[in-house]
């Protein structure tokens, strides 16, 4: 029964094929004699035969693959964090917008600046303005010389001013 | 794998470092037909397969530096299948319901030998029965067993492989593949009677 016990242990050798020749020689002289392990024997032997000849996977064709490949690439790509990777003309055409698209922001902001400082600048300009009121104010003086008045007096409205436009054009002319 | 075909690996390996995905194309075509068996054979059907080798091409990919050589890539590559397969039945809750499910089969069908004796080869039609039977005995050992048998018989791997994969002893894997065998022919022995 010791002697079951032991065989017992190694039945799974000798069934696989991995037993060296002495014990496999005293293996088989054991199975020769006891039932009992011959027919354990024979069970793993067709057990280990069904799992060698159980129905194979089929080889899937190239069709299968190639979605397989397509999908691992997408799959791949979510992993990375890159994005799918377009067709090279539209990938170029990507990269151009995305170069130019900063650069046209750049310039429309600097434009902008630019309008807003020339426009500041010419209402602030205090030379333009200084000059303005002098002009004005000789004017005023010369039309003032003109008319008689210091400066003081209002000229009506109506046949004064009238009377004003026809002095300064006898004089210019 | 002859010399030419290791100096190829290693030069394709070494590509897909630097981030080349044409190499990394080039890998999966190399490897994809094992790795689609090892998963089929673990998960149990060719969908859900194809879905836990992608996983494992996937972790490849983004693992490769943890590859440092010192054992083949072929065994690394093996090691990333089966975990990637279980980590798949495991998200898919399937391990848990497989195994309940084939175990609640094999006390029926326990419990039909006891109350009808002569359920034999005779009663079930042929082969395919008898792989049916097969397939679900298998399901209802243990993880450790159920891996290592479906490697060795139904991969062809060897003992010292499938150790480095599982990282434990070739003694461990020895005794999971004695207990398997064990286990199947005690549950199989059913049908096999003559």
């Amino acid at each position: 029964m010791l002697r079951c016990l032991f065989i017992k242990r190694k039945l799974y050798d000798f069934v696989a094929g991995e037993l060296g020749l002495k014990e496999k020689a005293a293996l088989s002289r054991h199975l020769q004699v006891c039932s009992g392990c011959r027919r354990k024997a024979g069970e793993l032997k067709t057990v280990f035969s069904l799992a060698a000849k159980r129905e194979k996977l089929p080889l899937p064709d190239e069709a299968f693959w190639g979605k397989f490949q397509v999908e691992l690439n997408k799959r791949l790509d979510q992993e990375t964090g890159a994005e799918f990777a377009p067709e090279p003309e539209a990938r170029r055409q990507m990269r151009h917008s995305y170069l130019f698209r900063p650069v046209l922001a750049y310039a429309s902001v600097l434009l902008l600046m630019m309008v807003t400082v020339f426009s500041l600048y010419r209402y602030y300009q205090p030379k333009i303005h200084a000059y303005q009121d002098q002009q004005i104010v000789e004017e005023v003086l010369f039309l003032e010389e003109l008319n008689g008045t210091n400066g003081t007096t209002i000229l009506p409205l109506g046949d004064a001013y009238i009377q004003e436009i026809d002095i300064i054009s006898r004089y210019s002319s | 794998m002859n010399t030419e075909a290791a100096a190829r690996e290693e030069f394709v390996i070494q590509r897909i470092r630097s981030g080349d995905r044409a190499a990394f194309e080039e890998l999966v075509t190399m490897y994809r037909n094992r790795g689609l068996s090892i998963a089929y054979n673990l998960v149990g059907n060719l969908e859900d397969a194809k879905d836990a080798l992608q996983d494992a091409f996937i972790k490849v990919y983004l693992y490769i530096e943890g590859f440092r050589g010192q054992s083949k890539f072929s065994t690394w590559f093996h090691r990333i299948v089966v975990n990637a397969s279980l980590d798949f039945l495991r998200k898919k809750k399937r391990a848990v319901s497989v195994l309940t499910e084939s175990l609640q089969d094999n006390i029926k069908e326990g419990d039909r030998e006891i109350s009808d004796n002569s359920l034999g080869p005779a009663r079930i039609a042929g082969n395919q029965e008898l792989n049916r039977r097969l397939e679900d005995a298998i399901a209802g050992l243990s993880l450790k067993q159920r891996i290592c048998f479906v490697l060795k018989h139904q991969n062809g791997l060897g003992v010292r492989e499938i150790a480095e994969i599982l990282r434990c002893r070739r003694s461990t894997v020895k005794v999971h593949l004695f207990r398997a065998a064990e286990n199947l022919r005690r549950k199989m022995n059913v049908y096999l009677k003559e």
